[in-house]
């Protein structure tokens, strides 16, 4: 039962500090697998210190009522009077009560929300194989459009698109680099990951660890994709194609510091020192390992 | 143009439809699509019954058959689909991200500087 107050309290703390820290952690872009490794513990880890939570406050609360020694010496740890603490039964009841219906309310709307940006999905990458023009591989389609583009997307089965107009600018082992890094994608399974986050952000948009980890991740996954056609192609063509593929920056957005596009071809351009990827990746790990590892000792300590 | 794949049997009957604009009917298609392929005529009904459901083509009874047409001009369905993915395209809620989003003009002038140097460095080592 005390584990549980305590696991609320971690999931509080990681959903509002870990944005932050996070943020500065994966921000350059150093070990980017390991930066999205970083983030998705944390998410994984509040949602399973929830879910834990509530099981076992539902399990215990209502075995082990207020005399139970566990819970009066785990609640002295907080400092909490025993008085205090220990709630009637109705009271208890209703916070199982309400626990179990939230949950169970967020699970339902995440799952729609997965279903839905799902259904998008496979509906676009069969329009896409319906009009765009077949090409030497199976999966890519050439689709006509003034404006120069390259993605994927999922489906049944899955479609990477590339407009007529990208097509024209550029040359051929620029356009093998800019497959190479959808291809990666796909291979990653990026998506799916992207969907299931993108669904707790617009399901959970005030919790600030959901959006900006959502964000977060978006960005580090193309520096995956990225380091992926690089290394098969060679930074040089993947960073021409990027050039030749990115739109101005339109104007009305004031854009402060670097744009995203811009921060990943530099990064390809001028790779990171070894030692200072190999401090960032100790870090990583560090973070990675106190994310994950918090929640599992609070569990022992209290639960015995 | 490549040939399409046996999978993509709704986009091979779609091109039927969209080539002739006076409406096809099962037997038409079968026929066409059978000198290319081994198919049955209830495969290639079914196909144009799935794309009736999912609003490619509309039918008008014919005797006993349908005759269908293609909702829209496939120059039409394609721009719609180009415009869905330019306006979803960086939102967070889009299914799909592009290779690229923008840079500045400043951002594209230095990469290329970037580009040509790294380029010419190679070159005379």
């Amino acid at each position: 039962m005390t584990a549980a107050v305590y696991l609320l309290a971690y999931g509080a703390l990681v959903t509002w500090l870990a944005p932050p820290l996070l943020s500065r952690l994966t921000r350059g872009g150093l070990n980017p697998q390991l930066g999205a490794a970083a983030w998705l513990t944390a998410i994984v880890g509040v949602l399973v210190a929830w879910a834990v939570a509530i099981s076992l406050i539902a399990v215990n609360g209502l075995r082990a009522l207020p005399d139970s020694p566990v819970l009066v010496v785990c609640l002295e740890l907080l400092g909490i009077p025993e008085q205090v603490a220990t709630p009637g039964l109705p009271g208890l009841l209703l916070m199982i009560a309400a626990g179990v219906i939230l949950t169970a309310a967020v699970s339902v709307k995440v799952g729609r929300a997965v279903r839905r940006f799902r259904d998008r999905s496979h509906d676009h990458a069969h329009a896409a194989r319906m009009l765009g023009l077949p090409t030497e591989r199976p999966d890519v389609f050439l689709l006509d459009a003034e404006r120069p583009a390259a993605y994927c997307v999922l489906g049944r089965p899955n479609a990477i698109v590339v407009t007529t107009a990208a097509v024209q600018r550029l040359t051929a082992p620029q356009l093998n680099a800019v497959l190479a890094h959808e291809d990666a994608h796909i291979a990653g399974r990026h998506h799916h990951v992207l969907m299931f986050l993108q669904a707790l952000a617009a399901t959970l948009p005030r919790l600030p660890l959901f959006p900006r980890g959502a964000a977060a991740v978006g960005e580090l996954l193309e520096m995956c994709a990225d380091d992926t056609a690089a290394r098969r192609h060679g930074s040089p063509a993947l960073v021409a194609g990027m050039l030749e593929l990115a739109g101005p920056v339109q104007p009305a957005g004031l854009a402060v510091g670097a744009t995203a596009t811009a921060v990943r071809a530099n990064r390809l351009m001028a790779p990171a020192r070894r030692g200072s990827l190999r401090c960032h990746r100790l870090l990583a790990w560090t973070t990675i390992a106190v994310t994950a590892g918090a929640p599992l000792a609070i569990s022992l300590i209290c639960h015995h | 143009m490549q040939q399409r794949g046996f999978g993509d049997l709704e986009a091979s009957v779609m091109d039927r439809v969209w080539d002739r604009g006076d409406g096809v009917t099962v037997r038409e298609v079968f026929e066409e699509l059978t000198d290319a392929r081994q198919i049955a005529y209830t495969t290639v009904l079914s196909t144009l019954d799935n794309l009736h459901r999912k609003g490619w083509v509309r039918r008008v009874r014919e005797g006993k058959a349908f005759r269908y047409w293609a909702t829209m001009t496939r120059e039409e369905r394609s721009a719609n689909l180009m415009r869905a993915a330019f306006e979803a395209g960086g939102k967070p809620e889009a299914v799909l991200a592009f290779f690229v989003e923008q840079m500045s003009a400043d951002e594209s002038a230095q990469l290329k500087a970037a580009l040509r140097s790294s380029g010419t460095q190679k070159r005379r080592r």
